[in-house]
């Protein structure tokens, strides 16, 4: 099953070009990692860009700059035909986790229970207000009613999330963006587990009292 | 680039006088101080080196490549900058998160007669729609950065880029049929 729900293309375009924040580049190369037409998108976006360096004027170095690098080239390159991404760890085993995420994952060797139903692995990135987390939502928990103080990016492994407003339902690459002043409840779908990349830009706001009473309690 | 992989330094070279320095006109245009231009410059040229075995031909042309190296670099630069105190070294090059290979197909090979001819479509696009992908790739902008500066809204801003696009597989089909 290829995604149904993609990156825009002028999200394709910032992340080609490095114009997004990290945590948005994440998501980004999660989903391309899952989605052979977004995949082929960012192939033509990124010739667009050659191209681009190819008819660039250039400017010339300063003298020396040549030498100077070959002198600090060293020995033969490596030789690996692909970066190899680490394994998973045997408690992510079975959660189809691409290689960006496997690559950034922490030392971790268990989930942290945030508030029962939802469980997470921190990763190292620092987001003012924010979080980039993998999330393990237990099958059929909801998330209340809640807006966003900056953008929010999920792409979701396995299991699935249910928007409750209009039923949209995000599965394995699926990508869902939802900017500030966009409100929402979902749910994970029930039964499995739905294990998701989760960026959030800025601090989740709940707009129900249940959901201001769990991240009260929520364990950061 | 495969004669480099193996440590050909000849190959280097001629890799190096042919982009080097379109590498360093990029590096300025996106806010590279020109003081500082040569020694980033001497950064990527050295991270190419070093990946040289990772360039795949199916993936995409040499240009393509080179200019998601420099993306990395001045990505990863940013990220140690606004990590780390000033003056302490920066992380590898590596923190750009590149997609796993995804299964490539026909249609994202560019072969070196559809860069010729990309480049032509680039010279025919209206200027509105040029001046948003020059912004965009070559300055490094967000889209919301190029709204401003164009004096356009955002929602502007994407139409054009999504014209430009269009507009570009437009033309370059057009020519593969002729």
């Amino acid at each position: 099953m290829t995604p149904r729900h993609h990156v825009p293309e002028h999200g394709l375009v910032e992340y080609v070009t490095g114009a997004c924040t990290e945590g948005a580049a994440l998501a980004v190369a999660c989903h391309l990692s899952l989605c052979p037409t977004c995949a082929a998108e960012v192939a033509a976006l990124e010739g667009v860009a050659g191209t681009l360096l190819e008819a660039g004027a250039g400017l010339e170095l300063a003298a020396g700059t040549l030498e100077s690098v070959l002198a600090r080239l060293g020995g033969t390159p490596q030789r690996a035909g692909h970066e190899e991404a680490p394994a998973a760890p045997e408690f992510l085993a079975g959660c189809g986790l691409p290689a960006p995420l496997l690559r950034v994952l922490p030392s971790n060797d268990r989930w942290r229970t945030v508030v029962p139903g939802m469980r997470v692995v921190d990763l190292p990135f620092v987001v003012p207000d924010g979080a980039i987390r993998l999330v393990r939502f237990k099958g059929g928990v909801t998330i209340p009613f809640h807006d966003h103080g900056g953008p929010e990016y999920i792409v979701v492994f396995t299991g699935a999330l249910e928007e409750k407003n209009d039923g949209r339902r995000f599965a394995r690459g699926d990508v869902s963006i939802r900017l500030p002043g966009e409100r929402h409840e979902q749910r994970a779908a029930p039964g499995e587990a739905c294990v998701a990349l989760v960026v959030n830009e800025g601090a989740l706001r709940p707009l129900t009292l249940r959901g201001r009473l769990l991240l009260a309690i929520a364990r950061d | 680039m495969a004669a480099i992989a193996r440590g050909d330094r000849a190959a280097f070279t001629r890799l190096f006088l042919r982009y080097a320095p379109k590498i360093k006109a990029h590096l300025e245009a996106r806010g590279a101080a020109p003081g500082a231009s040569d020694e980033l410059t001497q950064e990527v040229m050295l991270a190419v080196w070093r990946k040289a075995a990772l360039y795949d031909p199916a993936r995409g042309s040499v240009a393509a490549w080179l200019y998601t190296i420099s993306r990395n670099f001045l990505f990863s630069q940013l990220r140690s900058e606004r990590r780390r105190p000033a003056g302490e070294p920066g992380d590898d090059v590596d923190t750009f998160p590149e997609p796993s290979p995804a299964p490539t197909s026909e249609q994202t090979l560019l072969s070196a007669e559809e860069h010729r001819s990309l480049a032509a479509s680039l010279v025919e696009l209206p200027p509105e729609q040029r001046a948003v992908l020059q912004g965009a790739y070559w300055r490094g902008q967000s889209l919301q950065e190029c709204a401003v500066e164009q004096q356009v809204p955002l929602g502007t801003v994407k139409t054009r880029v999504r014209l430009a696009l269009e507009r570009l597989r437009g033309l370059m089909a057009g020519r593969r049929t002729k």
